[in-house]
């Protein structure tokens, strides 16, 4: 009798996969997002739920509201342009030429990021606050005043958002090599051209998540901008701030509906330029 | 376009990588700058195309110094050697890239530029591929682009640093040939860097050598392969070993044999003699070696053996027909039939 009669079949084994951990990370991964985000969120539609129909549209309605969304939103959203123009420069500049204290600069771009959002808030509200010295000489000279107005919320939104968009850019910069720029212009290309058609596009994934991470970080600062703001309602005060000053008259619900007022937002944003960048890369031929 | 350079000179900190090289040109001519990694020739190459500055010396197109011509005046063609392909761009605007940066009168209307670049991808024979993204073609069709799109600006010169460095054997063939029928149909000043010497011969009408920065010999392949200027580049070229010898009035002596080789021009005392396989040959006559079969490996429609002179002296490479039997072990005799030897100035001592 051979071998084959006596053994039953095999069961059918699942294929291995090459790289080992697969359940293990997986699941640390879910455990952990759900409780660091998932549940969080819950918590606050579920707080946010226990306003009734009136009680929302009061809140959407409140021009206070509405003005402070208005601003959080806005100055991050004009922030992060400023950023995904001047972040790639200092990135290039910083990846693609050696000049002494080059090193310097580069620890510099930290500073936003390692500096708490208070101290940050301090120093950029005594500058250029009306009264300070930056603040003084340019309401003198361009007439303009920087503290306590929208202007002076986007200034230290710049602030905070700049690392996120440098640090994304010198990667993908430092691996587009200098042979495409080299090529472009041998070809004929003035350093504009070159930029326009070959540094920009090259790079247009990454300076959308720049932007995005940039924007997604103004939206909700509070440390640093309420310093600078000045936190006249209606006219400087930045949504975040607007939730504690309703927690503050224990106001729950009505915090809550702020807050998931700005969530909402954030998601919608998020999932317009998600979409936006799907489309590039295809157009582009990322992968 | 003629291409000169006069005492050219490229150093990275204390090390001149491009040392002090005067070269001509001329208009229409292929020229292969062959080496070792690390010998300058793509500085040198990169020098000719604006991409490196010269420390010392100039570089001259048509007797024009281009030293100060920004890159986008200079009228060079580069193929890199990675290519350097636009990785957003698919196929055809990659090849178009040139033509829309015309400014002024030189500008193209979309018609013009459609049929100059159909017009190339059809002489690089990328048609149906002009949709593609640069990731989605193979090395030899990023390598056709890469060539269209240098080719698509008329370029006075055009210059390829390795060519075909990372393409597999049968692709290279073919793109060599293709590349020498292009340039016998459009006659442009061409010049390749490899460090391939089978490519550079095949190749190139005139072939440098290079080595540390230096011209080591500027020469037709048949020059370059016959007559090698020193003992670097009889051994860069072609395979090659070495016999410790003695010279006394210019005769060769290997221990107490008078080899057949002619004079030499070299002082007399132990020098060494460098040769080819072809240089060895079976014998049973005079004046010959003894030696004993080590190795033999197939090469083409030979057998290429390695024999070692009993006794240590040496070791020798010689070509046999591959029906021949021969075994490891097997001893006979073999004359020298040719080889150089080198002044000591053109010559490395013998390890």
């Amino acid at each position: 009798m051979s071998v084959h009669a006596i053994m039953p079949p095999l069961p059918a084994r699942r294929p291995r996969r090459p790289i080992p951990g697969f359940g293990l990370s997986l699941g640390y991964s879910i455990v952990y997002l759900s409780f660091v985000v998932l549940l969080p969120l819950i918590a606050l539609a579920m707080s946010a739920a226990r306003l009734d129909f009136d009680g929302w549209m009061r809140v959407l309605t409140d021009d206070r509201v509405i003005a402070a969304l208005r601003l959080s939103f806005g100055s991050a959203l004009a922030a992060a342009i400023v950023n995904s123009v001047f972040g790639p420069i200092c990135a290039y500049a910083l990846v693609r030429f050696r000049f002494p204290g080059r090193r310097m600069l580069d620890a510099l771009v930290d500073v936003p990021f390692a500096l708490p959002t208070a101290v940050a808030g301090i120093a950029l509200a005594s500058l250029y606050a009306p009264s300070g010295p930056m603040g003084k000489a340019i309401l003198e000279v361009f007439g303009v005043q920087v503290g306590y107005t929208s202007l002076g919320v986007t200034l230290a939104l710049i602030f905070v958002g700049l690392p996120f968009t440098v640090r994304t850019l010198q990667p993908v910069l430092r691996d587009l090599e200098g042979d495409m720029e080299q090529a472009a212009a041998l070809l004929g290309a003035d350093r504009s051209r070159v930029w326009r058609r070959v540094i920009v596009p090259s790079v247009a994934p990454a300076l959308v998540t720049a932007f995005t991470l940039s924007f997604a970080r103004g939206a909700g600062e509070y440390g640093s901008v309420i310093f600078i703001a000045g936190n006249f309602p209606r006219l400087s005060e930045i949504a975040p701030l607007l939730i504690i000053i309703r927690l503050e008259e224990s106001n729950y619900a009505g915090a809550s509906a702020i807050a998931m007022v700005m969530l909402l937002v954030s998601l919608c944003s998020l999932v317009v330029i998600n979409l936006f960048q799907a489309l590039m890369r295809e157009r582009l031929g990322h992968e | 376009m003629k291409l000169e350079l006069e005492n050219v000179t490229r150093r990275f900190g204390p090390r001149s990588v491009v040392d002090h090289v005067s070269l001509e040109i001329a208009s229409g001519q292929l020229v292969g700058i062959l080496g070792p990694s690390g010998s300058g020739k793509t500085t040198l190459l990169r020098l000719i195309a604006g991409l490196e500055s010269a420390y010392e010396g100039r570089v001259l197109f048509d007797g024009l110094d281009v030293s100060e011509l920004p890159l986008r005046s200079r009228g060079v063609g580069l193929v890199f050697q990675q290519y350097a392909l636009f990785r957003h761009m698919r196929v055809f605007e990659n090849i178009a890239f040139g033509l829309r940066a015309r400014s002024g009168k030189e500008r193209l209307s979309g018609i013009e530029i459609r049929r100059r670049v159909s017009e190339l991808i059809h002489l690089v024979q990328l048609e149906g591929l002009e949709d593609r993204f640069p990731r989605q073609l193979s090395g030899g069709q990023k390598q056709r682009v890469a060539l269209a799109r240098a080719l698509a600006v008329e370029p006075r010169l055009l210059l390829l640093d390795e060519p075909f460095g990372a393409l597999d054997a049968m692709v290279r063939r073919d793109l060599r040939r293709w590349l020498r029928s292009l340039h016998e149909r459009t006659g442009r000043t061409t010049i390749f860097v490899t460090h391939d010497q089978e490519e550079a011969l095949e190749l190139a009408d005139r072939v440098i050598v290079m080595n540390a920065g230096r011209v080591e010999q500027d020469a037709d392949p048949d020059r370059i392969y016959d007559d090698p200027a020193s003992s670097f580049v009889f051994e860069f070229i072609g395979e090659a070993s070495r016999l410790p010898v003695q010279i006394r009035d210019g005769l060769v002596w290997f221990r107490d044999r008078l080899l057949t080789s002619p004079r030499v021009e070299a002082p007399d005392g132990p020098a060494v003699l460098h040769l080819r396989p072809e240089h060895v040959r079976w014998t049973e006559g005079e004046g010959s070696i003894d030696v004993s079969v080590i190795a033999g490996r197939r090469i083409g429609p030979h057998r290429r053996l390695g024999l070692e002179i009993p006794g240590g002296w040496g070791r020798l490479e010689m070509d046999t027909d591959a029906a021949t039997p021969m075994r490891i072990g097997d001893q006979f005799r073999v004359e020298i039939t040719g080889g150089r030897v080198y002044a000591p100035s053109k010559s490395r001592p013998l390890q």
